[in-house]
């Protein structure tokens, strides 16, 4: 089933913190009447984008659904909204929670009947939908609100195909594009969009969202948490949620001892992170190790220290750093990103890919 | 699951939630999921459970099943089956004095019917509709159905010795098409409005690109004899156009393009019932009230191409045909044809018309058959399905086809019905 | 990472480098343009080792002409290369013309040149490391040049970063290997990685076709011998020679396509293109055959020298060239049109037993299609055209009895063997129905198991196939004619096809500066995607000079209806209808195929059969 609703829940639900200039870019276009048809909103992944997305739509829908009733004109002009802020109790957000506002598509990837699996693009057929969604009028009558997340998991006929809708827009219609890698669509998708680019979160106002979701840490917990989301408060809570400085600490400690390696303590990481249920640790695993290879990286090209957060990191850079040039660190990172996204394509035994990772690591430092 | 559960509690209570399965993909079951909501949105207490049942009833009545089978009939047609979002699976049901209206839509189209009901409790729920039709259509001839719904449960419906428990969702959820403000209202009579859109369905293209031809034009044109109302499908090989005596209000009208959907799921009403049909228009929305049945449909948002610039006005070659032995002729010798060009060539002259197919595969065939034409002669090629397509909405005895040349358009027109007029371009070999 | 240098002139040494990165990619590029250096020296035996994909070794060693002491020394300069006398770059007849191999691997790596020139009884070495030269000094070595490059792209780390695994890069420079062994069968090629031989082709004489496969089968495999056949074709001094894989025989992907102009191993999209018009008949559009073509031209007919690393060609005429690659194709795939792949035959046989069997001869066509048919019979298996049943079966039965007594109707199964009369027919003589799907013949030396409904869809293809070449394709007249933008060259490319395009179906119209409007359009594509097919011509225009797509849109139509109007599998078939479905496959090209490049038919040889029980 191509059910979208699980992030549609979440991105509604959740509240968007500090990207009030890109709020307030919007808004302008909107108060001003300059509103483009098409929005590409990038940045790093956990930022908020499908966020204000669904911010954006859920104003778009709900301002539509007043100017529509017969109240508003008795006002004369209807007063420029402040805000992309919709209450909770309006019923338009009701509806779009539900997902059963005739005026909202959303376009994520798609499950593939045949193998019942989430496809890896989103493909020709499910932005199709969105032709015909433009091709008749408004269920509630006022503006149509396309969402494309993520716009980069689109495969070159799909981003084909968008471009259609892109040159002849209808009337009254939105698009908004989500990206986490602008750079990867299409030339000609992207000078078609306005584009809002969504920046990362100061530690202070990432700490803050930390502390009202997860008051029982302590301060030097919400700053490494902070500064491992490298100021995406998405990123920050997941971490948050799934034990990430735990997992965190486990990484490091680990590359603390090499080049000799800890084999008892890695099997036991290794294994802890190969079960299916696991999977979510295991992605966070991948994002911090990730992480960690490439301020590495930075550092040994540029000297860059890590965060002050991340203070452990820096002694761990002055050890290992220096052990490779900077291009045998970059042939290392690609040879491991190429292994981690392999192994998701093929369904690799993801403990042969720890060991792997971590044998490399060892093999040459 | 465990995730799904969690954040929607939190979403409830409008706090931040679990984030961490943006990037899992993980797909949770639309049953599942309306499932949670309704208990969430409908929190069972357990400990009251038994005191004071009446009062907490939410909704309750009572209905024939015959009349209720009826109207589950009428609404659960536009219902997909096949649905991933929970919701967009349920017909509203609305309890208010003495009636009940049921809702179904499918997004892009919307059906109303409001039926008598002996309503014990006001109140509104939706419920799966396929499921609650399936139920319904077991039950026995004639029993009474009591459908009722008590805070924190799910739908009880119960006749004679059966009793069901449908899962439910709160009426807020249910999508709204909101008619806006029609201006524009007429009324049609049942026969009327059967006849415009027989005449010009069969002639809507399938096409999906050329979207704004996925439908039927309402408009009013501008003739010699003054303003009628009038219905035209082209797919780009034919078009169809039919004409109406203006009806009172709907003078001024914008033109409308009817999807082919709403074309089907009114025509299917329009047979069950007969009088007048009230049509209200904007240039966005439609709505066909028939009796206390309401379809509310959404337009194809395009504009229709301007069709008047390829009907013919001068073709002056006569050909009047008896219209049964013509289709008869044209359907006997395409049996020859098995390619799906099906092209069927006429060959007119002085009062005889020759048609014939031949076919690379299976041979020819050849028929004369007695004709009305005086002009020169002419050949000229059809699709003979096309050719039949048109013939068959022909009511009256004979047909005259208006010719000019084998490249040109020809007119196709009911001796019968003049307000009918068909054109149809060639084929070439 | 880098510091940003000082504005400098750039020295003789970094031209080198800059070129060493066009021509030198990765070590592939390397191993190419070496081993195209020893062939051009006439080479019989090529030995090639990689070590650490390349990057530590690459060690390229010939019995070729070799060079003297000069030439050694102008061998490692910049374009100094004894290969285009008077800087005739027209003229170019051996593979590495530009002459930048050498000093451009030698600009970038530590380069060792060993050589002894035919002849001569002393042998000399020259090293080169990052662009500087040393002195010619005395060395031991045979006849022949050895070649050896060490720490390559040690001067440009930058490149070194965009090297892939060794694996990957050894992977890659096997496949330039085996390219340039197909295209010289005559020379032996071995490589390895210093530990072990991975790739070996001894040599196999001359370039006579079969050497040629015999070489392909060391490359490709040997089901390729078995599945192949041969193209050998001239016209107007362009000659097309190689092997071409049956449909039967085909891959998922189009890797497996080689292609040589001139022995130069090229990857050209005209090429690929023309390849996929010649068997677009016969294969489903994600099928793609395995070849090997080579095409001589004269020199001056073609221009290799529009990229350093040469895989694109650029043709004087290329339509002849399409014109050729096309013709030769269809002709030699409708001469095998009767041979089903033996890869089917040999696979059901390897199912039966867990050893291997070995593949049965491929079944040789009679010379022509029709000759070994009585004339009358062969006008009743036209005449029984589809479906078997009916009036129409039954006048070719009168046929049949009268011109074959052997072939009375029957009961099934057919009664006794006795007579063989059916050996005469290539197809053989039915001799029963299995499940209702399919026919089982008997051969003079095995029996035949034919798919009846693939068969006969196949029957009924060609048939309207047929129809559709021999008379215009009939056109619907748009009553709304369909304006379509395009880019103007797009627009005026399609608009020049326009006769051809009508003769498809399609007449099109210029439309003002980048536009064309469409007035009529195939009848049997009903109402279809106008736009969409317009414009995807236009792409095919663009890339490879033929407008595919309506071609293959029509075929789709045929096939689906071909399908539809088969002879559905679980229809019992009366004996003498089995019959004239064989003989009707016999009278038509193509049939060993369904039209989505399945076989219609096995065959099995009686010494498999006699194999299979263990009697040889």
């Amino acid at each position: 089933m191509d059910d979208n609703r699980p992030e549609l829940h979440l991105h509604m639900s959740s509240k968007l913190v500090g990207q009030e200039g890109a709020e307030r870019a919007f808004l302008d276009a909107y108060n001003d009447d300059k509103l483009q048809h098409a929005w590409l909103i990038s940045g790093p992944k956990g930022v908020g984008k499908a966020t204000l997305a669904y911010k954006v739509a859920c104003f778009m829908l709900a301002s539509s659904a007043e100017g529509t009733s017969a109240g508003a004109s008795l006002f004369g002009d209807a007063i420029s909204p402040d805000s992309l802020t919709v209450d909770d109790n309006n019923p338009v957000k009701q509806r779009i929670i539900s997902g059963s506002h005739g005026d909202l598509m959303v376009i994520n990837r798609s499950v593939n009947v045949k193998t019942g699996k989430l496809r890896n693009d989103i493909v020709v057929d499910d932005v199709r939908k969105l032709s015909k969604f433009y091709s008749q009028t408004a269920s509630e009558g006022g503006w149509r609100v396309a969402i494309i997340d993520a716009a980069d998991e689109m495969n070159i006929n799909a981003a084909n195909a968008l471009l259609k809708n892109l040159e002849e827009p209808p009337e009254k219609a939105l698009l908004l594009l989500v990206s986490h890698a602008p750079g990867r669509l299409l030339p000609t998708i992207r000078s078609r969009c306005r584009q809002l680019a969504l920046k990362p979160l100061g530690d202070d106002a990432v700490v803050d969202i930390l502390r009202s979701q997860y008051p029982a840490l302590n301060d030097s917990d919400y700053k490494t948490l902070a500064a491992l989301s490298g100021g995406a408060p998405g990123r920050a809570l997941e971490l948050a949620e799934g034990d990430g400085l735990g997992l965190y600490g486990r990484i490091t400690s680990l590359m603390m001892t090499l080049p000799r390696l800890d084999i008892p303590a890695l099997h036991q990481l290794a294994d802890s992170l190969a079960s299916i249920k696991a999977d979510s640790d295991y992605r966070l695993f991948r994002a911090l190790f990730q992480d960690i290879m490439q301020r590495l990286i930075r550092f040994s090209a540029t000297g860059q220290v890590a965060p002050a957060a991340l203070i452990a990191e820096n002694q761990l850079f002055e050890t290992l750093g220096p052990t490779r040039g900077v291009d045998q660190w970059l042939d290392l990172w690609e040879k491991m990103a190429e292994q981690f996204t392999s192994a998701d394509a093929v369904n690799l035994d993801r403990k042969q890919i720890l060991l792997t990772c971590f044998g490399k690591l060892a093999g040459r430092a | 699951m465990r995730v799904a559960h969690s954040t929607v509690l939190k979403q409830c209570s409008g706090q931040w939630i679990r984030p961490n399965f943006i990037d899992r993909g993980e797909v949770i079951p639309a049953q599942v999921l309306g499932a949670i909501l309704c208990t969430l949105k409908n929190p069972a207490q357990d400990s009251q459970r038994h005191k004071y049942e009446e009062e907490r009833q939410i909704m309750k009545f009572t209905i024939e099943r015959n009349s209720l089978l009826k109207t589950l009939n009428h609404v659960q047609s536009v219902v997909e089956r096949r649905n991933t979002i929970p919701i967009l699976s349920n017909v509203m049901l609305e309890a208010s004095d003495d009636m009940v209206a049921f809702t179904a839509t499918d997004l892009d189209i919307a059906v109303i019917e409001n039926t008598p009901a002996n309503v014990a409790v006001k109140g509104s729920i939706t419920v799966p509709a396929h499921t609650l039709h399936d139920i319904v259509r077991k039950l026995p001839d004639g029993a009474e159905v009591e459908l009722s719904l008590a805070e924190g449960e799910r739908l009880t419906v119960k006749a004679g010795r059966s009793r069901f428990q449908l899962a439910c969702l709160p009426k807020e959820d249910f999508p709204v098409m909101s008619a806006g403000d029609l201006p524009h209202r007429f009324k049609l009579m049942s026969e009327e409005l059967k006849r415009l859109i027989d005449k010009a369905r069969f002639a809507i293209s399938t096409e999906e690109t050329r979207y704004y031809l996925n439908g039927i034009y309402l408009h009013v044109a501008e003739g010699d004899s003054g303003s009628n109302l009038r219905a035209v499908a082209t797919d780009g090989h034919r078009l169809a156009q039919v004409e109406q005596e203006m009806p009172d209000g709907a003078m001024g009208m914008p033109g409308v393009i009817l999807p082919r959907k709403t074309v089907g799921e009114v025509r299917k009403l329009v047979d069950e019932f007969e009088g007048g049909v009230d049509i209200s228009l904007s240039d966005t929305k439609v709505r066909f009230t028939f009796d206390s049945t309401t379809v509310i449909s959404k337009l194809i948002d395009g504009t229709f191409p301007d069709y008047t610039r390829v009907i013919p006005i001068g073709n002056d070659k006569m050909l009047e045909m008896d219209c049964k032995v013509f289709a008869e002729a044209v359907d006997r010798v395409s049996t020859i044809s098995s390619d799906k060009t099906r092209s069927v060539k006429l060959s007119m002259d002085s009062d005889v018309l020759t048609l014939s197919v031949t076919s690379p595969d299976s041979g020819t065939a050849t028929e004369e058959v007695v004709a009305g034409y005086q002009a020169d002669a002419l050949e000229i090629g059809f699709n003979s399905r096309y050719l039949l397509d048109i013939l068959q909405q022909i009511e009256g005895d004979s047909v005259q086809v208006q010719l000019a040349d084998p490249q040109s358009p020809t007119i196709l027109q009911d001796q019968l019905d003049e307000a009918a007029l068909y054109v149809l371009m060639p084929m070439r070999v | 990472m880098q510091q940003a240098g000082i504005i400098q002139k750039l020295s003789e040494r970094t031209i080198n480098r800059i070129a060493a990165g066009e021509v030198v990619e990765r070590p592939a590029s390397a191993v190419k343009e070496l081993v195209e250096n020893a062939l051009d020296a006439g080479a019989t035996r090529v030995d090639i080792v990689l070590r650490d994909g390349g990057r530590e070794l690459i060690s390229v060693s010939d019995d070729g002409c070799g060079m003297t002491a000069d030439e050694l020394v102008l061998a490692v300069e910049r374009h100094a290369t004894s290969k285009l006398a008077d800087e005739d770059l027209v003229n170019i007849a051996t593979l590495g013309f530009r002459g930048e191999a050498l000093a451009s691997i030698g600009s970038v790596a530590h380069l060792t040149v060993t050589s002894r020139a035919r002849g001569s009884d002393s042998a000399w070495v020259v090293q080169v490391d990052g662009g500087k030269g040393q002195a010619v000094q005395p060395a031991g070595h045979g006849n022949g040049t050895r070649i050896e490059v060490r720490d390559l792209f040690y001067a440009t780390p930058a490149r070194l970063k965009f090297m892939k695994t060794a694996r990957a890069e050894y992977g890659q420079a096997q496949d330039v290997i085996k390219r340039l062994a197909m295209a010289y069968p005559g020379a032996a090629f071995t490589l390895g990685d210093g530990k072990r031989t991975t790739f070996k082709a001894p040599a196999v004489g001359s370039l006579a076709g079969d050497a040629r496969l015999e070489r392909l089968g060391v490359i490709l495999g040997r089901e390729f011998r078995d599945n192949a056949v041969e193209i050998n074709a001239e016209r107007e001094g362009l000659k097309l020679t190689g092997f071409a894989g049956l449909p039967t025989y085909s891959r998922g992907t189009s890797s497996q396509q080689y292609l040589f102009v001139n022995g130069r191993p090229v990857k050209d999209r005209l090429l690929l293109g023309a390849v996929r018009g010649a068997y677009q008949d016969f294969l489903a559009r994600n099928r793609h055959p395995v070849l090997a073509l080579f095409l001589d031209v004269p020199p001056d007919f073609v221009d290799v020298n529009v990229h350093p690393a040469k895989a694109e060609v650029r043709f004087r005429d290329a339509g002849l060239v399409r014109g050729l690659i096309v013709s030769s194709l269809r002709h030699a795939l409708s001469a095998a049109g009767h041979r089903a792949s033996t890869t089917v035959a040999g696979a059901a046989l390897g199912a039966m037993r867990p050893e291997n069997l070995g593949n049965p001869l491929p079944w040789s066509p009679p010379g022509g299609e029709r000759t070994s048919l009585p004339k009358g019979l062969s006008d009743a298996s036209f005449a029984s055209q589809a479906p078997y049943a009916g009036q129409t079966y039954d006048n070719s039965q009168a046929h049949f009895t009268s011109s074959d007594s052997l072939m009375q109707p029957s009961a099934r199964p057919v009664e006794a063997e006795g007579d063989i009369g059916g050996a005469d027919y290539p197809l053989g003589t039915a001799r029963g129905q299995l499940h209702a799907t399919y026919i089982v013949s008997q051969i003079a030396d095995g029996l035949i198991i034919v798919d009846q409904h693939a068969a006969h869809e196949r029957l009924v293809y060609e048939r309207m196939k047929k129809a559709l070449a021999d008379k215009k394709v009939a056109r619907q007249v748009l009553l709304l004619p369909e304006v379509v933008e395009l880019e103007e060259t797009s627009a005026a490319r399609l608009i020049a096809r326009a006769g051809e395009l009508e003769a498809m179906g399609l007449v099109v119209e210029a439309f003002g500066d980048g536009a064309v409007v469409v007035r009529e359009v195939p009848a049997m594509l009903g109402d279809t995607d106008i736009k969409g097919l317009v414009r995807d011509m236009a792409d095919e225009l663009t890339d490879m000079d033929e407008a595919l797509s309506l071609k293959e849109r029509l075929g789709d139509v045929c096939g689906t209806m071909a399908c539809h109007g088969s002879v559905r599998a679980g229809r019992r078939l009366s004996v003498p209808e089995m019959n004239a479905l064989l003989r009707e496959m016999e009278a038509t090209p193509h049939s060993g195929q369904c039209n989505h490049g399945r076989p219609t038919y096995v065959e099995l040889k009686l010494t498999d059969i006699e194999k299979l029980f263990g009697r040889r």
